[in-house]
């Protein structure tokens, strides 16, 4: 009946400004809304992508940066299967920012969440602040499973980027799919396998203990 | 099964019957003969509903992603009309799966216009009680997704349509919490997760034209009806037509369902979101509204729960700026009075939280580290507020231990050890009380003035601080008046009629007199010495006020008091209120003549109208003619002396003069001739007569006899009450020292000395001496009641009192003592002594006895290596006792 196999929640989370709105109107609209005003509270995206021959169904969640929506934001963090986190290259602060986005991440979220860390912006060439190297150096000592910058003006890397989510979440479903499968398997094949015959052999020492006897 | 491509006539009869709802043509609407036919079919056949149900969302997720809109409006209304007609069908709860399903899609669609109806649909199905329940249902998407919808802007996918969104987003997350709070099996939505969600995106709406400004009201809702209206339902009211009053019924609702357990999953989102959003800070309307609104939904019990969050957010946030901190308190104020007596069972530990936060932003105002005193100032106004609020919520007995608690919150009175800090925080205490006393209606003076009570009182009315002492007149005016008088006495003049006035005088209660009689005493000793220390700045503020308690005394109690002739009364509280304020009245005259005072003639004027104004008020009260005729004739006298100070004859409130005490007496001295500019103790037709008032009093049957006692007296016959050996000092003395020890401009005379005096606790155990004293009269004058009947018995206790009469014998007693030390013979009466003390007292002459002859035979057994003989004597005495 439902036409995708997995549905995976994701969160985008980062510093008022620095593009989230942008990225998942691109990815999911394939528009760059020009003049996007403050987002308020979270909007909500849906988009379908394909994932080998599965189909995989991304709600989207885009929470508002700034301050005062904190308290709604965080509530999404919860049941977040991914959360993206996104800095603007070209904005010193919003990199600055990360650890305190980092600590909320790890308080609200689920401590197995996927976590992607974002550098947007990268078509403002002369204005980077933010060096790549950085970028990566801080999502590796942080234990981001996935770094890579975007733009999401000239589209680099944002549908790569959902991508990337989906592959990274389905194969971590998978994985647990299987396992749970496996230990199914294990739990009806010993009781198949060892029922009927236990209940024979039982069968067969009590003829023969009978017959001993007589 | 979508892959199955038949033939009409092959297909399941259900299929048949849903396809045939879905008209020809794409402008007909939902066939409605054949939608009949569906329901049928579905109410006959319960086992297919399910399949129905299947097949109606798969044909409406095929026309969704097709952008067929009008089928799928046709597929949402044949589900909702299917839901209510199947309300009782066993195989509903799969038939709502399947509802929910399509829902869903819906509200993935981002479509503003499929939104909107999936919302309609869910309510639907919300309206729907269940009567099996659902365990795995789970209803975080639609929370997720409504929540969304209540934060739509016109920037995103909704344009000007985003209030209609929010409004859906709104009834959705109603319908969610309906659906789940009538389903025991669904307490999870007061989980925290879900809360947070739903409380902020309630309260955003709820704010949010604030945000939009005024135009918000006017310009917009008229063209926003008209569009709801287009696919509105019947079940909507247009009461219901802004998000604003939408989330408050919502927020209402809310409140109103959470139990006692889940209110706190509610009140925090609340809190947080006050703070993040900054709607603390003043005038926090936002927060006073929502916090009403809680506080009126929710069940009455769990108030106090709310306030006790709030306090603990305060707690939470005193570092805080501020702003903020006075938000709360501002809330706080506004809403306790709502929670009214449910507060009961925390009453003092909320009203001690809450005085501990005024100390604890009195000391971080005098740390020096505060940056903003006038905000800090305020913060304590807005909590002295909210206890004041507090206090009037909650009944009389409360509001009472509330005076006590406060009261006892005072830092120590004991001037020589209080600290600056200590000083100031008197001050907003006094102020505290002063406010909880307002809100006080007294019914009977005992029952607010206990003992401790009053004495604090008596010492607050004393302090160094002339605020606090202001404010002490004012807690016993507000306590004193009963029948609203004390607005008419603040500032009474000198009244020709008094009727003018407007009093509401009663009759006071034999309680109250009885009361009265016990404290009178003490209470004209402190207004005496409040007069004495009135702050020169601020004069006639301070002797106004002392007035208006005197005043005040004379109406609530002293104007009609009956004599009381029980003989036990008589004896345990000698004073009548009356005559004990005009002694008073005479002994605040002669402070005002003493030349050994250091008073500035300004202050020797205004209390001498102060006397004279309450002289004439309490003469005109008992309505005594010869009382009112002798204050008219002193008035007289002094307006035809011309000292400009004291002719209040003049309209008092247009005189400049005496709207400025100091002032004027230095325009007098320029002005007039050199004549005297107050009056000195020779001008006697200038200042009431002892005489001639005791006169009048008499005339009128009251017992005058006390006023001939000079004050002085009061403080030893205190001494005799066994009040204490604490009470050493006279007035005299008290003038003496302050004489001394005061430089000239000194304004607040003699304090020092008070305080010293009044510092010690006023009720020691028995005092030695008293005891010592008692033992002796008692046995060399043995009380003189020598009746022999009952009738003689009766007799003497009718017998009317007569003060003077036990004055005199009080003084004969005293001068028989002092003759008898002084006359007699030491030894001859250390021997009475010995022989009176071994007569009363034998055990304790046995002791010495033994003592003596143990330090005898001591001296005597030194060297004696045994001393057989020593037991025998230890033990004789024991025999003979």
């Amino acid at each position: 009946m439902e036409d995708y196999k997995y549905l995976f929640k994701v969160v985008l989370v980062g510093n008022a400004g620095v593009g989230k709105t942008c990225l998942v109107r691109k990815f999911t609209q394939g528009i760059f809304p020009p003049g996007q005003s403050a987002t308020i509270g979270v909007d909500f995206m849906i988009k379908t992508v394909k994932v080998g021959n599965d189909k995989i169904k991304l709600q989207i969640w885009d929470t508002a940066g700034q301050e005062r929506f904190r308290s709604i934001t965080q509530s999404y963090y919860r049941s977040a299967h991914a959360i993206v986190l996104v800095y603007d290259v070209s904005c010193q602060p919003s990199f600055d920012c990360l650890p305190e986005w980092l600590g909320e991440i790890e308080s609200y979220a689920n401590r197995r969440v996927l976590k992607i860390l974002v550098g947007n912006k990268v078509d403002k060439g002369d204005e980077r602040e933010v060096p790549e190297r950085i970028g990566s150096d801080f999502s590796d000592v942080n234990h981001f499973d996935y770094f890579l910058e975007t733009s999401a003006l000239d589209a680099t890397n944002v549908d790569q980027l959902f991508e990337q989510v989906a592959t990274r979440l389905t194969n971590d479903m998978k994985i647990t799919d299987e396992r749970v499968h496996q230990y199914r398997a294990d739990a009806t094949n010993t009781s198949s396998s060892g029922g009927p015959i236990k209940l024979i052999d039982r069968a067969q020492t009590q003829l023969n203990s009978c017959c001993s006897r007589q | 099964m979508n892959g199955l491509c038949c033939c009409t006539p092959c297909k399941p009869r259900y299929r048949r019957l849903v396809d045939s709802i879905y008209p020809r043509a794409v402008t007909d609407g939902l066939l409605h003969s054949n939608m009949q036919k569906l329901t049928f079919y579905a109410i006959s056949h319960p086992e297919k509903l399910e399949r129905i149900g299947e097949y109606l969302v798969m044909r409406m997720v095929r026309d969704l992603s097709r952008q067929r809109p009008v089928q799928v409006k046709i597929a949402v209304e044949a589900m909702d009309q299917l839901l209510q007609a199947c309300h009782s069908s066993p195989s509903l709860p799969q038939f709502s799966e399947n509802h929910l399903r399509m829902v869903q899609r819906l509200l993935e669609s981002n479509n503003a216009k499929m939104e909107q109806l999936a919302t309609d649909s869910f309510v639907t199905f919300s309206n729907i009680e269940e009567s099996s329940p659902s365990y795995h249902r789970q209803y975080d998407f639609f929370i997720d997704k409504f929540s969304q919808m209540c934060h739509a802007n016109p920037q995103a996918a909704y344009g000007e349509d985003f209030r209609l969104a929010r409004c859906a987003g709104l009834r959705g997350l109603r319908g969610v919490v309906w659906k789940s709070v009538t389903d025991d099996l669904h307490p999870n939505i007061w989980e925290q997760q879900h809360m947070d969600k739903i409380v902020p995106s309630i309260l955003f709406n709820l704010q949010e034209p604030d945000d939009n400004g005024a135009g918000f009201s006017s310009s917009h809702i008229p063209k926003f009806d008209n569009t709801f209206a287009d696919t509105t339902q019947s079940h909507r009211g247009d009461d219901e037509a802004t998000p604003k009053v939408l989330s408050d019924r919502c927020l209402r609702e809310l409140m109103g369902k959470a139990s006692f357990g889940s209110l706190r999953a509610v009140i925090e989102p609340v809190l947080k979101h006050m703070d993040l959003h900054k709607r603390w800070s003043p005038p926090p309307s936002f927060a006073i509204h929502v916090f009403r609104a809680i506080i009126y939904s929710i069940q009455s019990q769990n108030s106090y729960f709310v306030i006790q969050e709030l306090i603990n957010h305060l707690d939470s946030m005193c570092s805080a700026d501020a702003s903020t901190r006075i938000g709360i308190a501002t809330v706080l104020s506004s809403i306790v009075s709502i929670a009214g007596t449910s507060i009961g069972p925390l009453l003092l530990s909320i009203f001690n939280s809450l005085l501990k936060h005024l100390r604890t932003s009195v000391d971080f105002e005098r740390s020096g580290k505060c940056s903003d005193q006038p905000a800090e100032k305020m913060y304590q106004e807005a909590l002295i507020n909210a206890m004041g609020d507090f206090a009037n919520a909650l009944p009389d007995y409360q509001k009472v231990e509330m005076m006590m608690f406060t009261v006892g919150n005072i830092p120590n009175l004991d001037e020589r050890k209080s600290k600056q800090g200590d000083e100031f925080l008197q001050h907003v205490l006094v102020k505290t009380l002063l406010k909880v006393a307002t809100k006080y209606r007294t019914a009977y003076l005992a029952t607010v003035f206990t003992d401790s009570f009053l004495d604090t009182l008596l010492l607050l009315a004393l302090v160094r601080d002339p605020q606090v002492r202001l404010a002490t007149q004012q807690i016993f005016h507000t306590l004193l008046d009963r029948h609203d008088n004390a607005t008419n006495l603040v500032h009474l003049g000198y009244e020709r009629d008094v009727s003018d006035v407007q009093l509401t005088v009663e009759k006071c209660s034999r309680a109250d007199q009885m009361f009265m009689r016990k404290h009178i005493g003490e209470i004209t000793f402190m207004l005496l010495r409040a007069a004495a220390s009135a702050d020169e700045n601020d004069l006639n503020t301070h002797i106004d006020a002392i007035l208006c308690t005197m005043s005040l005394l004379c109406i609530e109690v002293g104007f009609d008091e009956v004599c009381i002739s029980v003989f036990i009364s008589e004896v345990m509280f000698p004073f009548q209120s009356l005559v004990e304020l005009f002694r008073l009245s005479l002994a605040l005259q002669q402070l005002a003549l003493d030349t050994k005072q250091n008073f500035s003639d300004a202050k020797r004027n205004s209390i001498h109208n102060m006397v004279a104004k309450y002289m004439n008020l309490s003469a005109q009260l008992i309505a005594n003619p010869s009382l009112c005729q002798q204050v008219q004739h002193v008035v007289a006298c002094r307006a035809q002396r011309g000292i400009p100070g004291l002719n209040l004859l003049l309209n008092i409130k247009d005189s400049p003069m005496n709207d400025d005490p100091l002032s004027s007496t230095a325009v007098n001295g320029t002005a007039e001739n050199g004549s005297a500019k107050t009056i000195t103790e020779d001008d006697q037709n200038l200042l009431f007569n002892l005489e001639d008032v005791a006169e009048s009093l008499k005339a009128s049957g009251k017992d005058a006899s006390r006023l001939f006692v000079p004050f002085s007296m009061n403080v030893n016959s205190r001494k005799l009450d066994g009040s204490g050996d604490n009470w050493q000092n006279d007035l005299q003395n008290f003038d003496s020292t302050d004489g001394r020890e005061s430089p000239d401009g000194y304004k607040t005379v003699g304090i020092d000395d008070v305080s010293v005096d009044m510092s010690v606790d006023w009720t020691p155990p028995i005092s030695r001496k008293q005891s010592r004293r008692n033992t002796i009269f008692s046995i060399i004058n043995p009380p003189k009641l020598n009746a022999s009947t009952v009738d003689d018995l009766k007799a003497y206790a009718n017998a009317t009192f007569d003060p003077i009469e036990e004055d005199r014998k009080e003084k004969e007693l005293t001068g028989s003592i002092l003759s008898e030390i002084r006359n007699t013979d030491f030894e001859e009466r250390v021997n009475t002594n010995e022989a009176l003390n071994e007569r009363s007292d034998l055990s304790k002459s046995i002791a010495r006895l033994l003592v003596r002859n143990g330090e005898t035979t001591r001296v005597r057994d030194i060297g004696r290596p045994t001393k057989p003989k020593n037991v025998f004597e230890i033990e004789l005495p024991s025999f003979a006792y």
